[in-house]
């Protein structure tokens, strides 16, 4: 039960942790910039919920921005 | 000799109390020591895999957003975890990415940052309905168990926050900052007082206001000299790649307490401490990093601790304020 837990956290934190569930991402670099290329792959992933630009863009936005509150801790 | 015997020590003294002064607080006139108080969530359990919306009811139950467990979690006074609920996915009680998370008398509002509207959940957690809205919610604060004040991500002629029922229902709008702001610096997140005032702290800007409830500006003040957040070209769109402010919430004694971000020396650890007439206060300094800031009605203070594996809950020491609660 533990080591399930410990994997799920550490292989999120490895690959920038909520990036993940922010985006989907199958990876992702813990780099300063790891928000901003998540935003870019999110704007040029098919988001099947999102299909029109206006709607991709505030969605992929909304992202960003819950990425640079959440994620931002972690890789400064 | 002698002397250096005597003033040596008397040298280390004073540097470790300054130390531990600055540790806790800056050059404001207040001082804020935290005790910790409880700790919910480690690595070595499973509990919570990554906390993000907290809120805390009358009677001090902790129920908490768990990004990573996609689920909503409801914790007594003494961290024993008592419900859980919620899986991944679209459905009712179901979630994407649950975020922010408000309490009213009998309620729970849940956010999702991939799916618009607000959940409903009553306090035993099991889901009521779902207020449709048209965008993304990004900060939710409950005015009533039918009333709620909202942040929506869209583009706005001019930033506002909405008022609604749980039908959805605009009931009314507060405007706040200048019209036509550039992209993503009109996110805010906000408090709102006892008394109907609503504090916000500009995520991407260095600007904390003080609105009316009627939405009129009674006050605005920077923290920074007004230090310009960076605005990069991102595929094209020009977006902000510092965060400022990263929450806000108020005491029980209405004094306003902001959690810093890029411009800080301590970046997510920082908390600058104002006064209801936006005067500076004191800051002092969060154990951990934390992308949140809460303050319950017993005057506790939640953080995070361990990227979100754990959550802190403080008890705070006041010295050197006009009224320490």
């Amino acid at each position: 039960m533990h080591a399930n837990k410990k994997s799920r956290v550490f292989v999120g934190l490895a690959a920038g942790l909520l990036a993940l569930t922010l985006f989907g991402l199958a990876a992702a670099s813990l780099e300063a910039s790891l928000c901003a290329e998540a935003f870019i792959d999110c704007l040029f992933d098919p988001q099947p919920m999102y299909p029109w630009e206006i709607a991709r863009l505030a969605f992929c936005g909304n992202g960003y921005y819950f990425c640079m509150r959440y994620v931002d801790p972690i890789i400064n | 000799m002698a002397a250096h015997k005597t003033i040596i020590p008397a040298v280390l003294v004073i540097l470790a109390l300054s130390n531990s002064v600055f540790a806790q607080g800056g050059p404001g006139r207040g001082r804020i020591i935290l005790d910790e108080v409880l700790s919910i969530g480690g690595f070595d359990d499973d509990l919570l895999y990554q906390w993000v919306g907290i809120g805390v009811d009358a009677e001090g139950f902790i129920y908490v957003t768990d990004a990573l467990d996609f689920s909503l979690k409801k914790f007594d006074g003494w961290g024993k975890l008592l419900k859980r609920s919620g899986r991944q996915g679209q459905g009712p009680g179901e979630f994407m990415a649950p975020r922010a998370l408000a309490c009213s008398a009998n309620r729970l509002f849940v956010t999702d940052q991939n799916l618009p509207g607000v959940q409903v959940f009553d306090k035993e957690l099991r889901f009521l309905k779902r207020i449709p809205l048209n965008f993304l919610v990004t900060e939710v604060t409950a005015l009533s168990d039918a009333r709620l004040a909202c942040k929506t991500f869209e583009i706005q002629p001019r930033p506002q926050i909405l008022i609604v029922d749980d039908d959805g229902r605009t009931l009314s709008t507060l405007s706040y900052g200048e019209p036509s702001m550039a992209a993503m610096t009109d996110l805010v997140d906000f408090a709102r007082a006892p008394g109907g005032s609503f504090y916000l702290a500009y995520s991407h800007l260095d600007r904390i206001d003080k609105l009316s409830g009627d939405g009129g500006l009674v006050w605005s003040r920077s923290l920074f000299g007004l230090k310009k957040a960076r605005m990069e070209k991102v595929s094209g769109f020009v977006v902000p790649t510092d965060i400022v402010f990263k929450d806000i919430a108020l005491d029980i004694k209405g004094n306003i307490f902001v959690l810093g971000g890029s411009f800080s020396k301590n970046r997510g650890r920082d908390v600058y401490v104002l006064s209801e007439s936006g005067e500076y206060l004191a800051t002092f300094a969060l154990p951990e990093s934390s992308h949140c800031l809460y303050i319950d009605g017993q005057n506790f203070l939640y953080a995070r601790a361990n990227e979100g594996v754990t959550l802190k809950k403080y008890r705070m020491s006041y010295e050197g304020f006009k009224r320490s609660p």
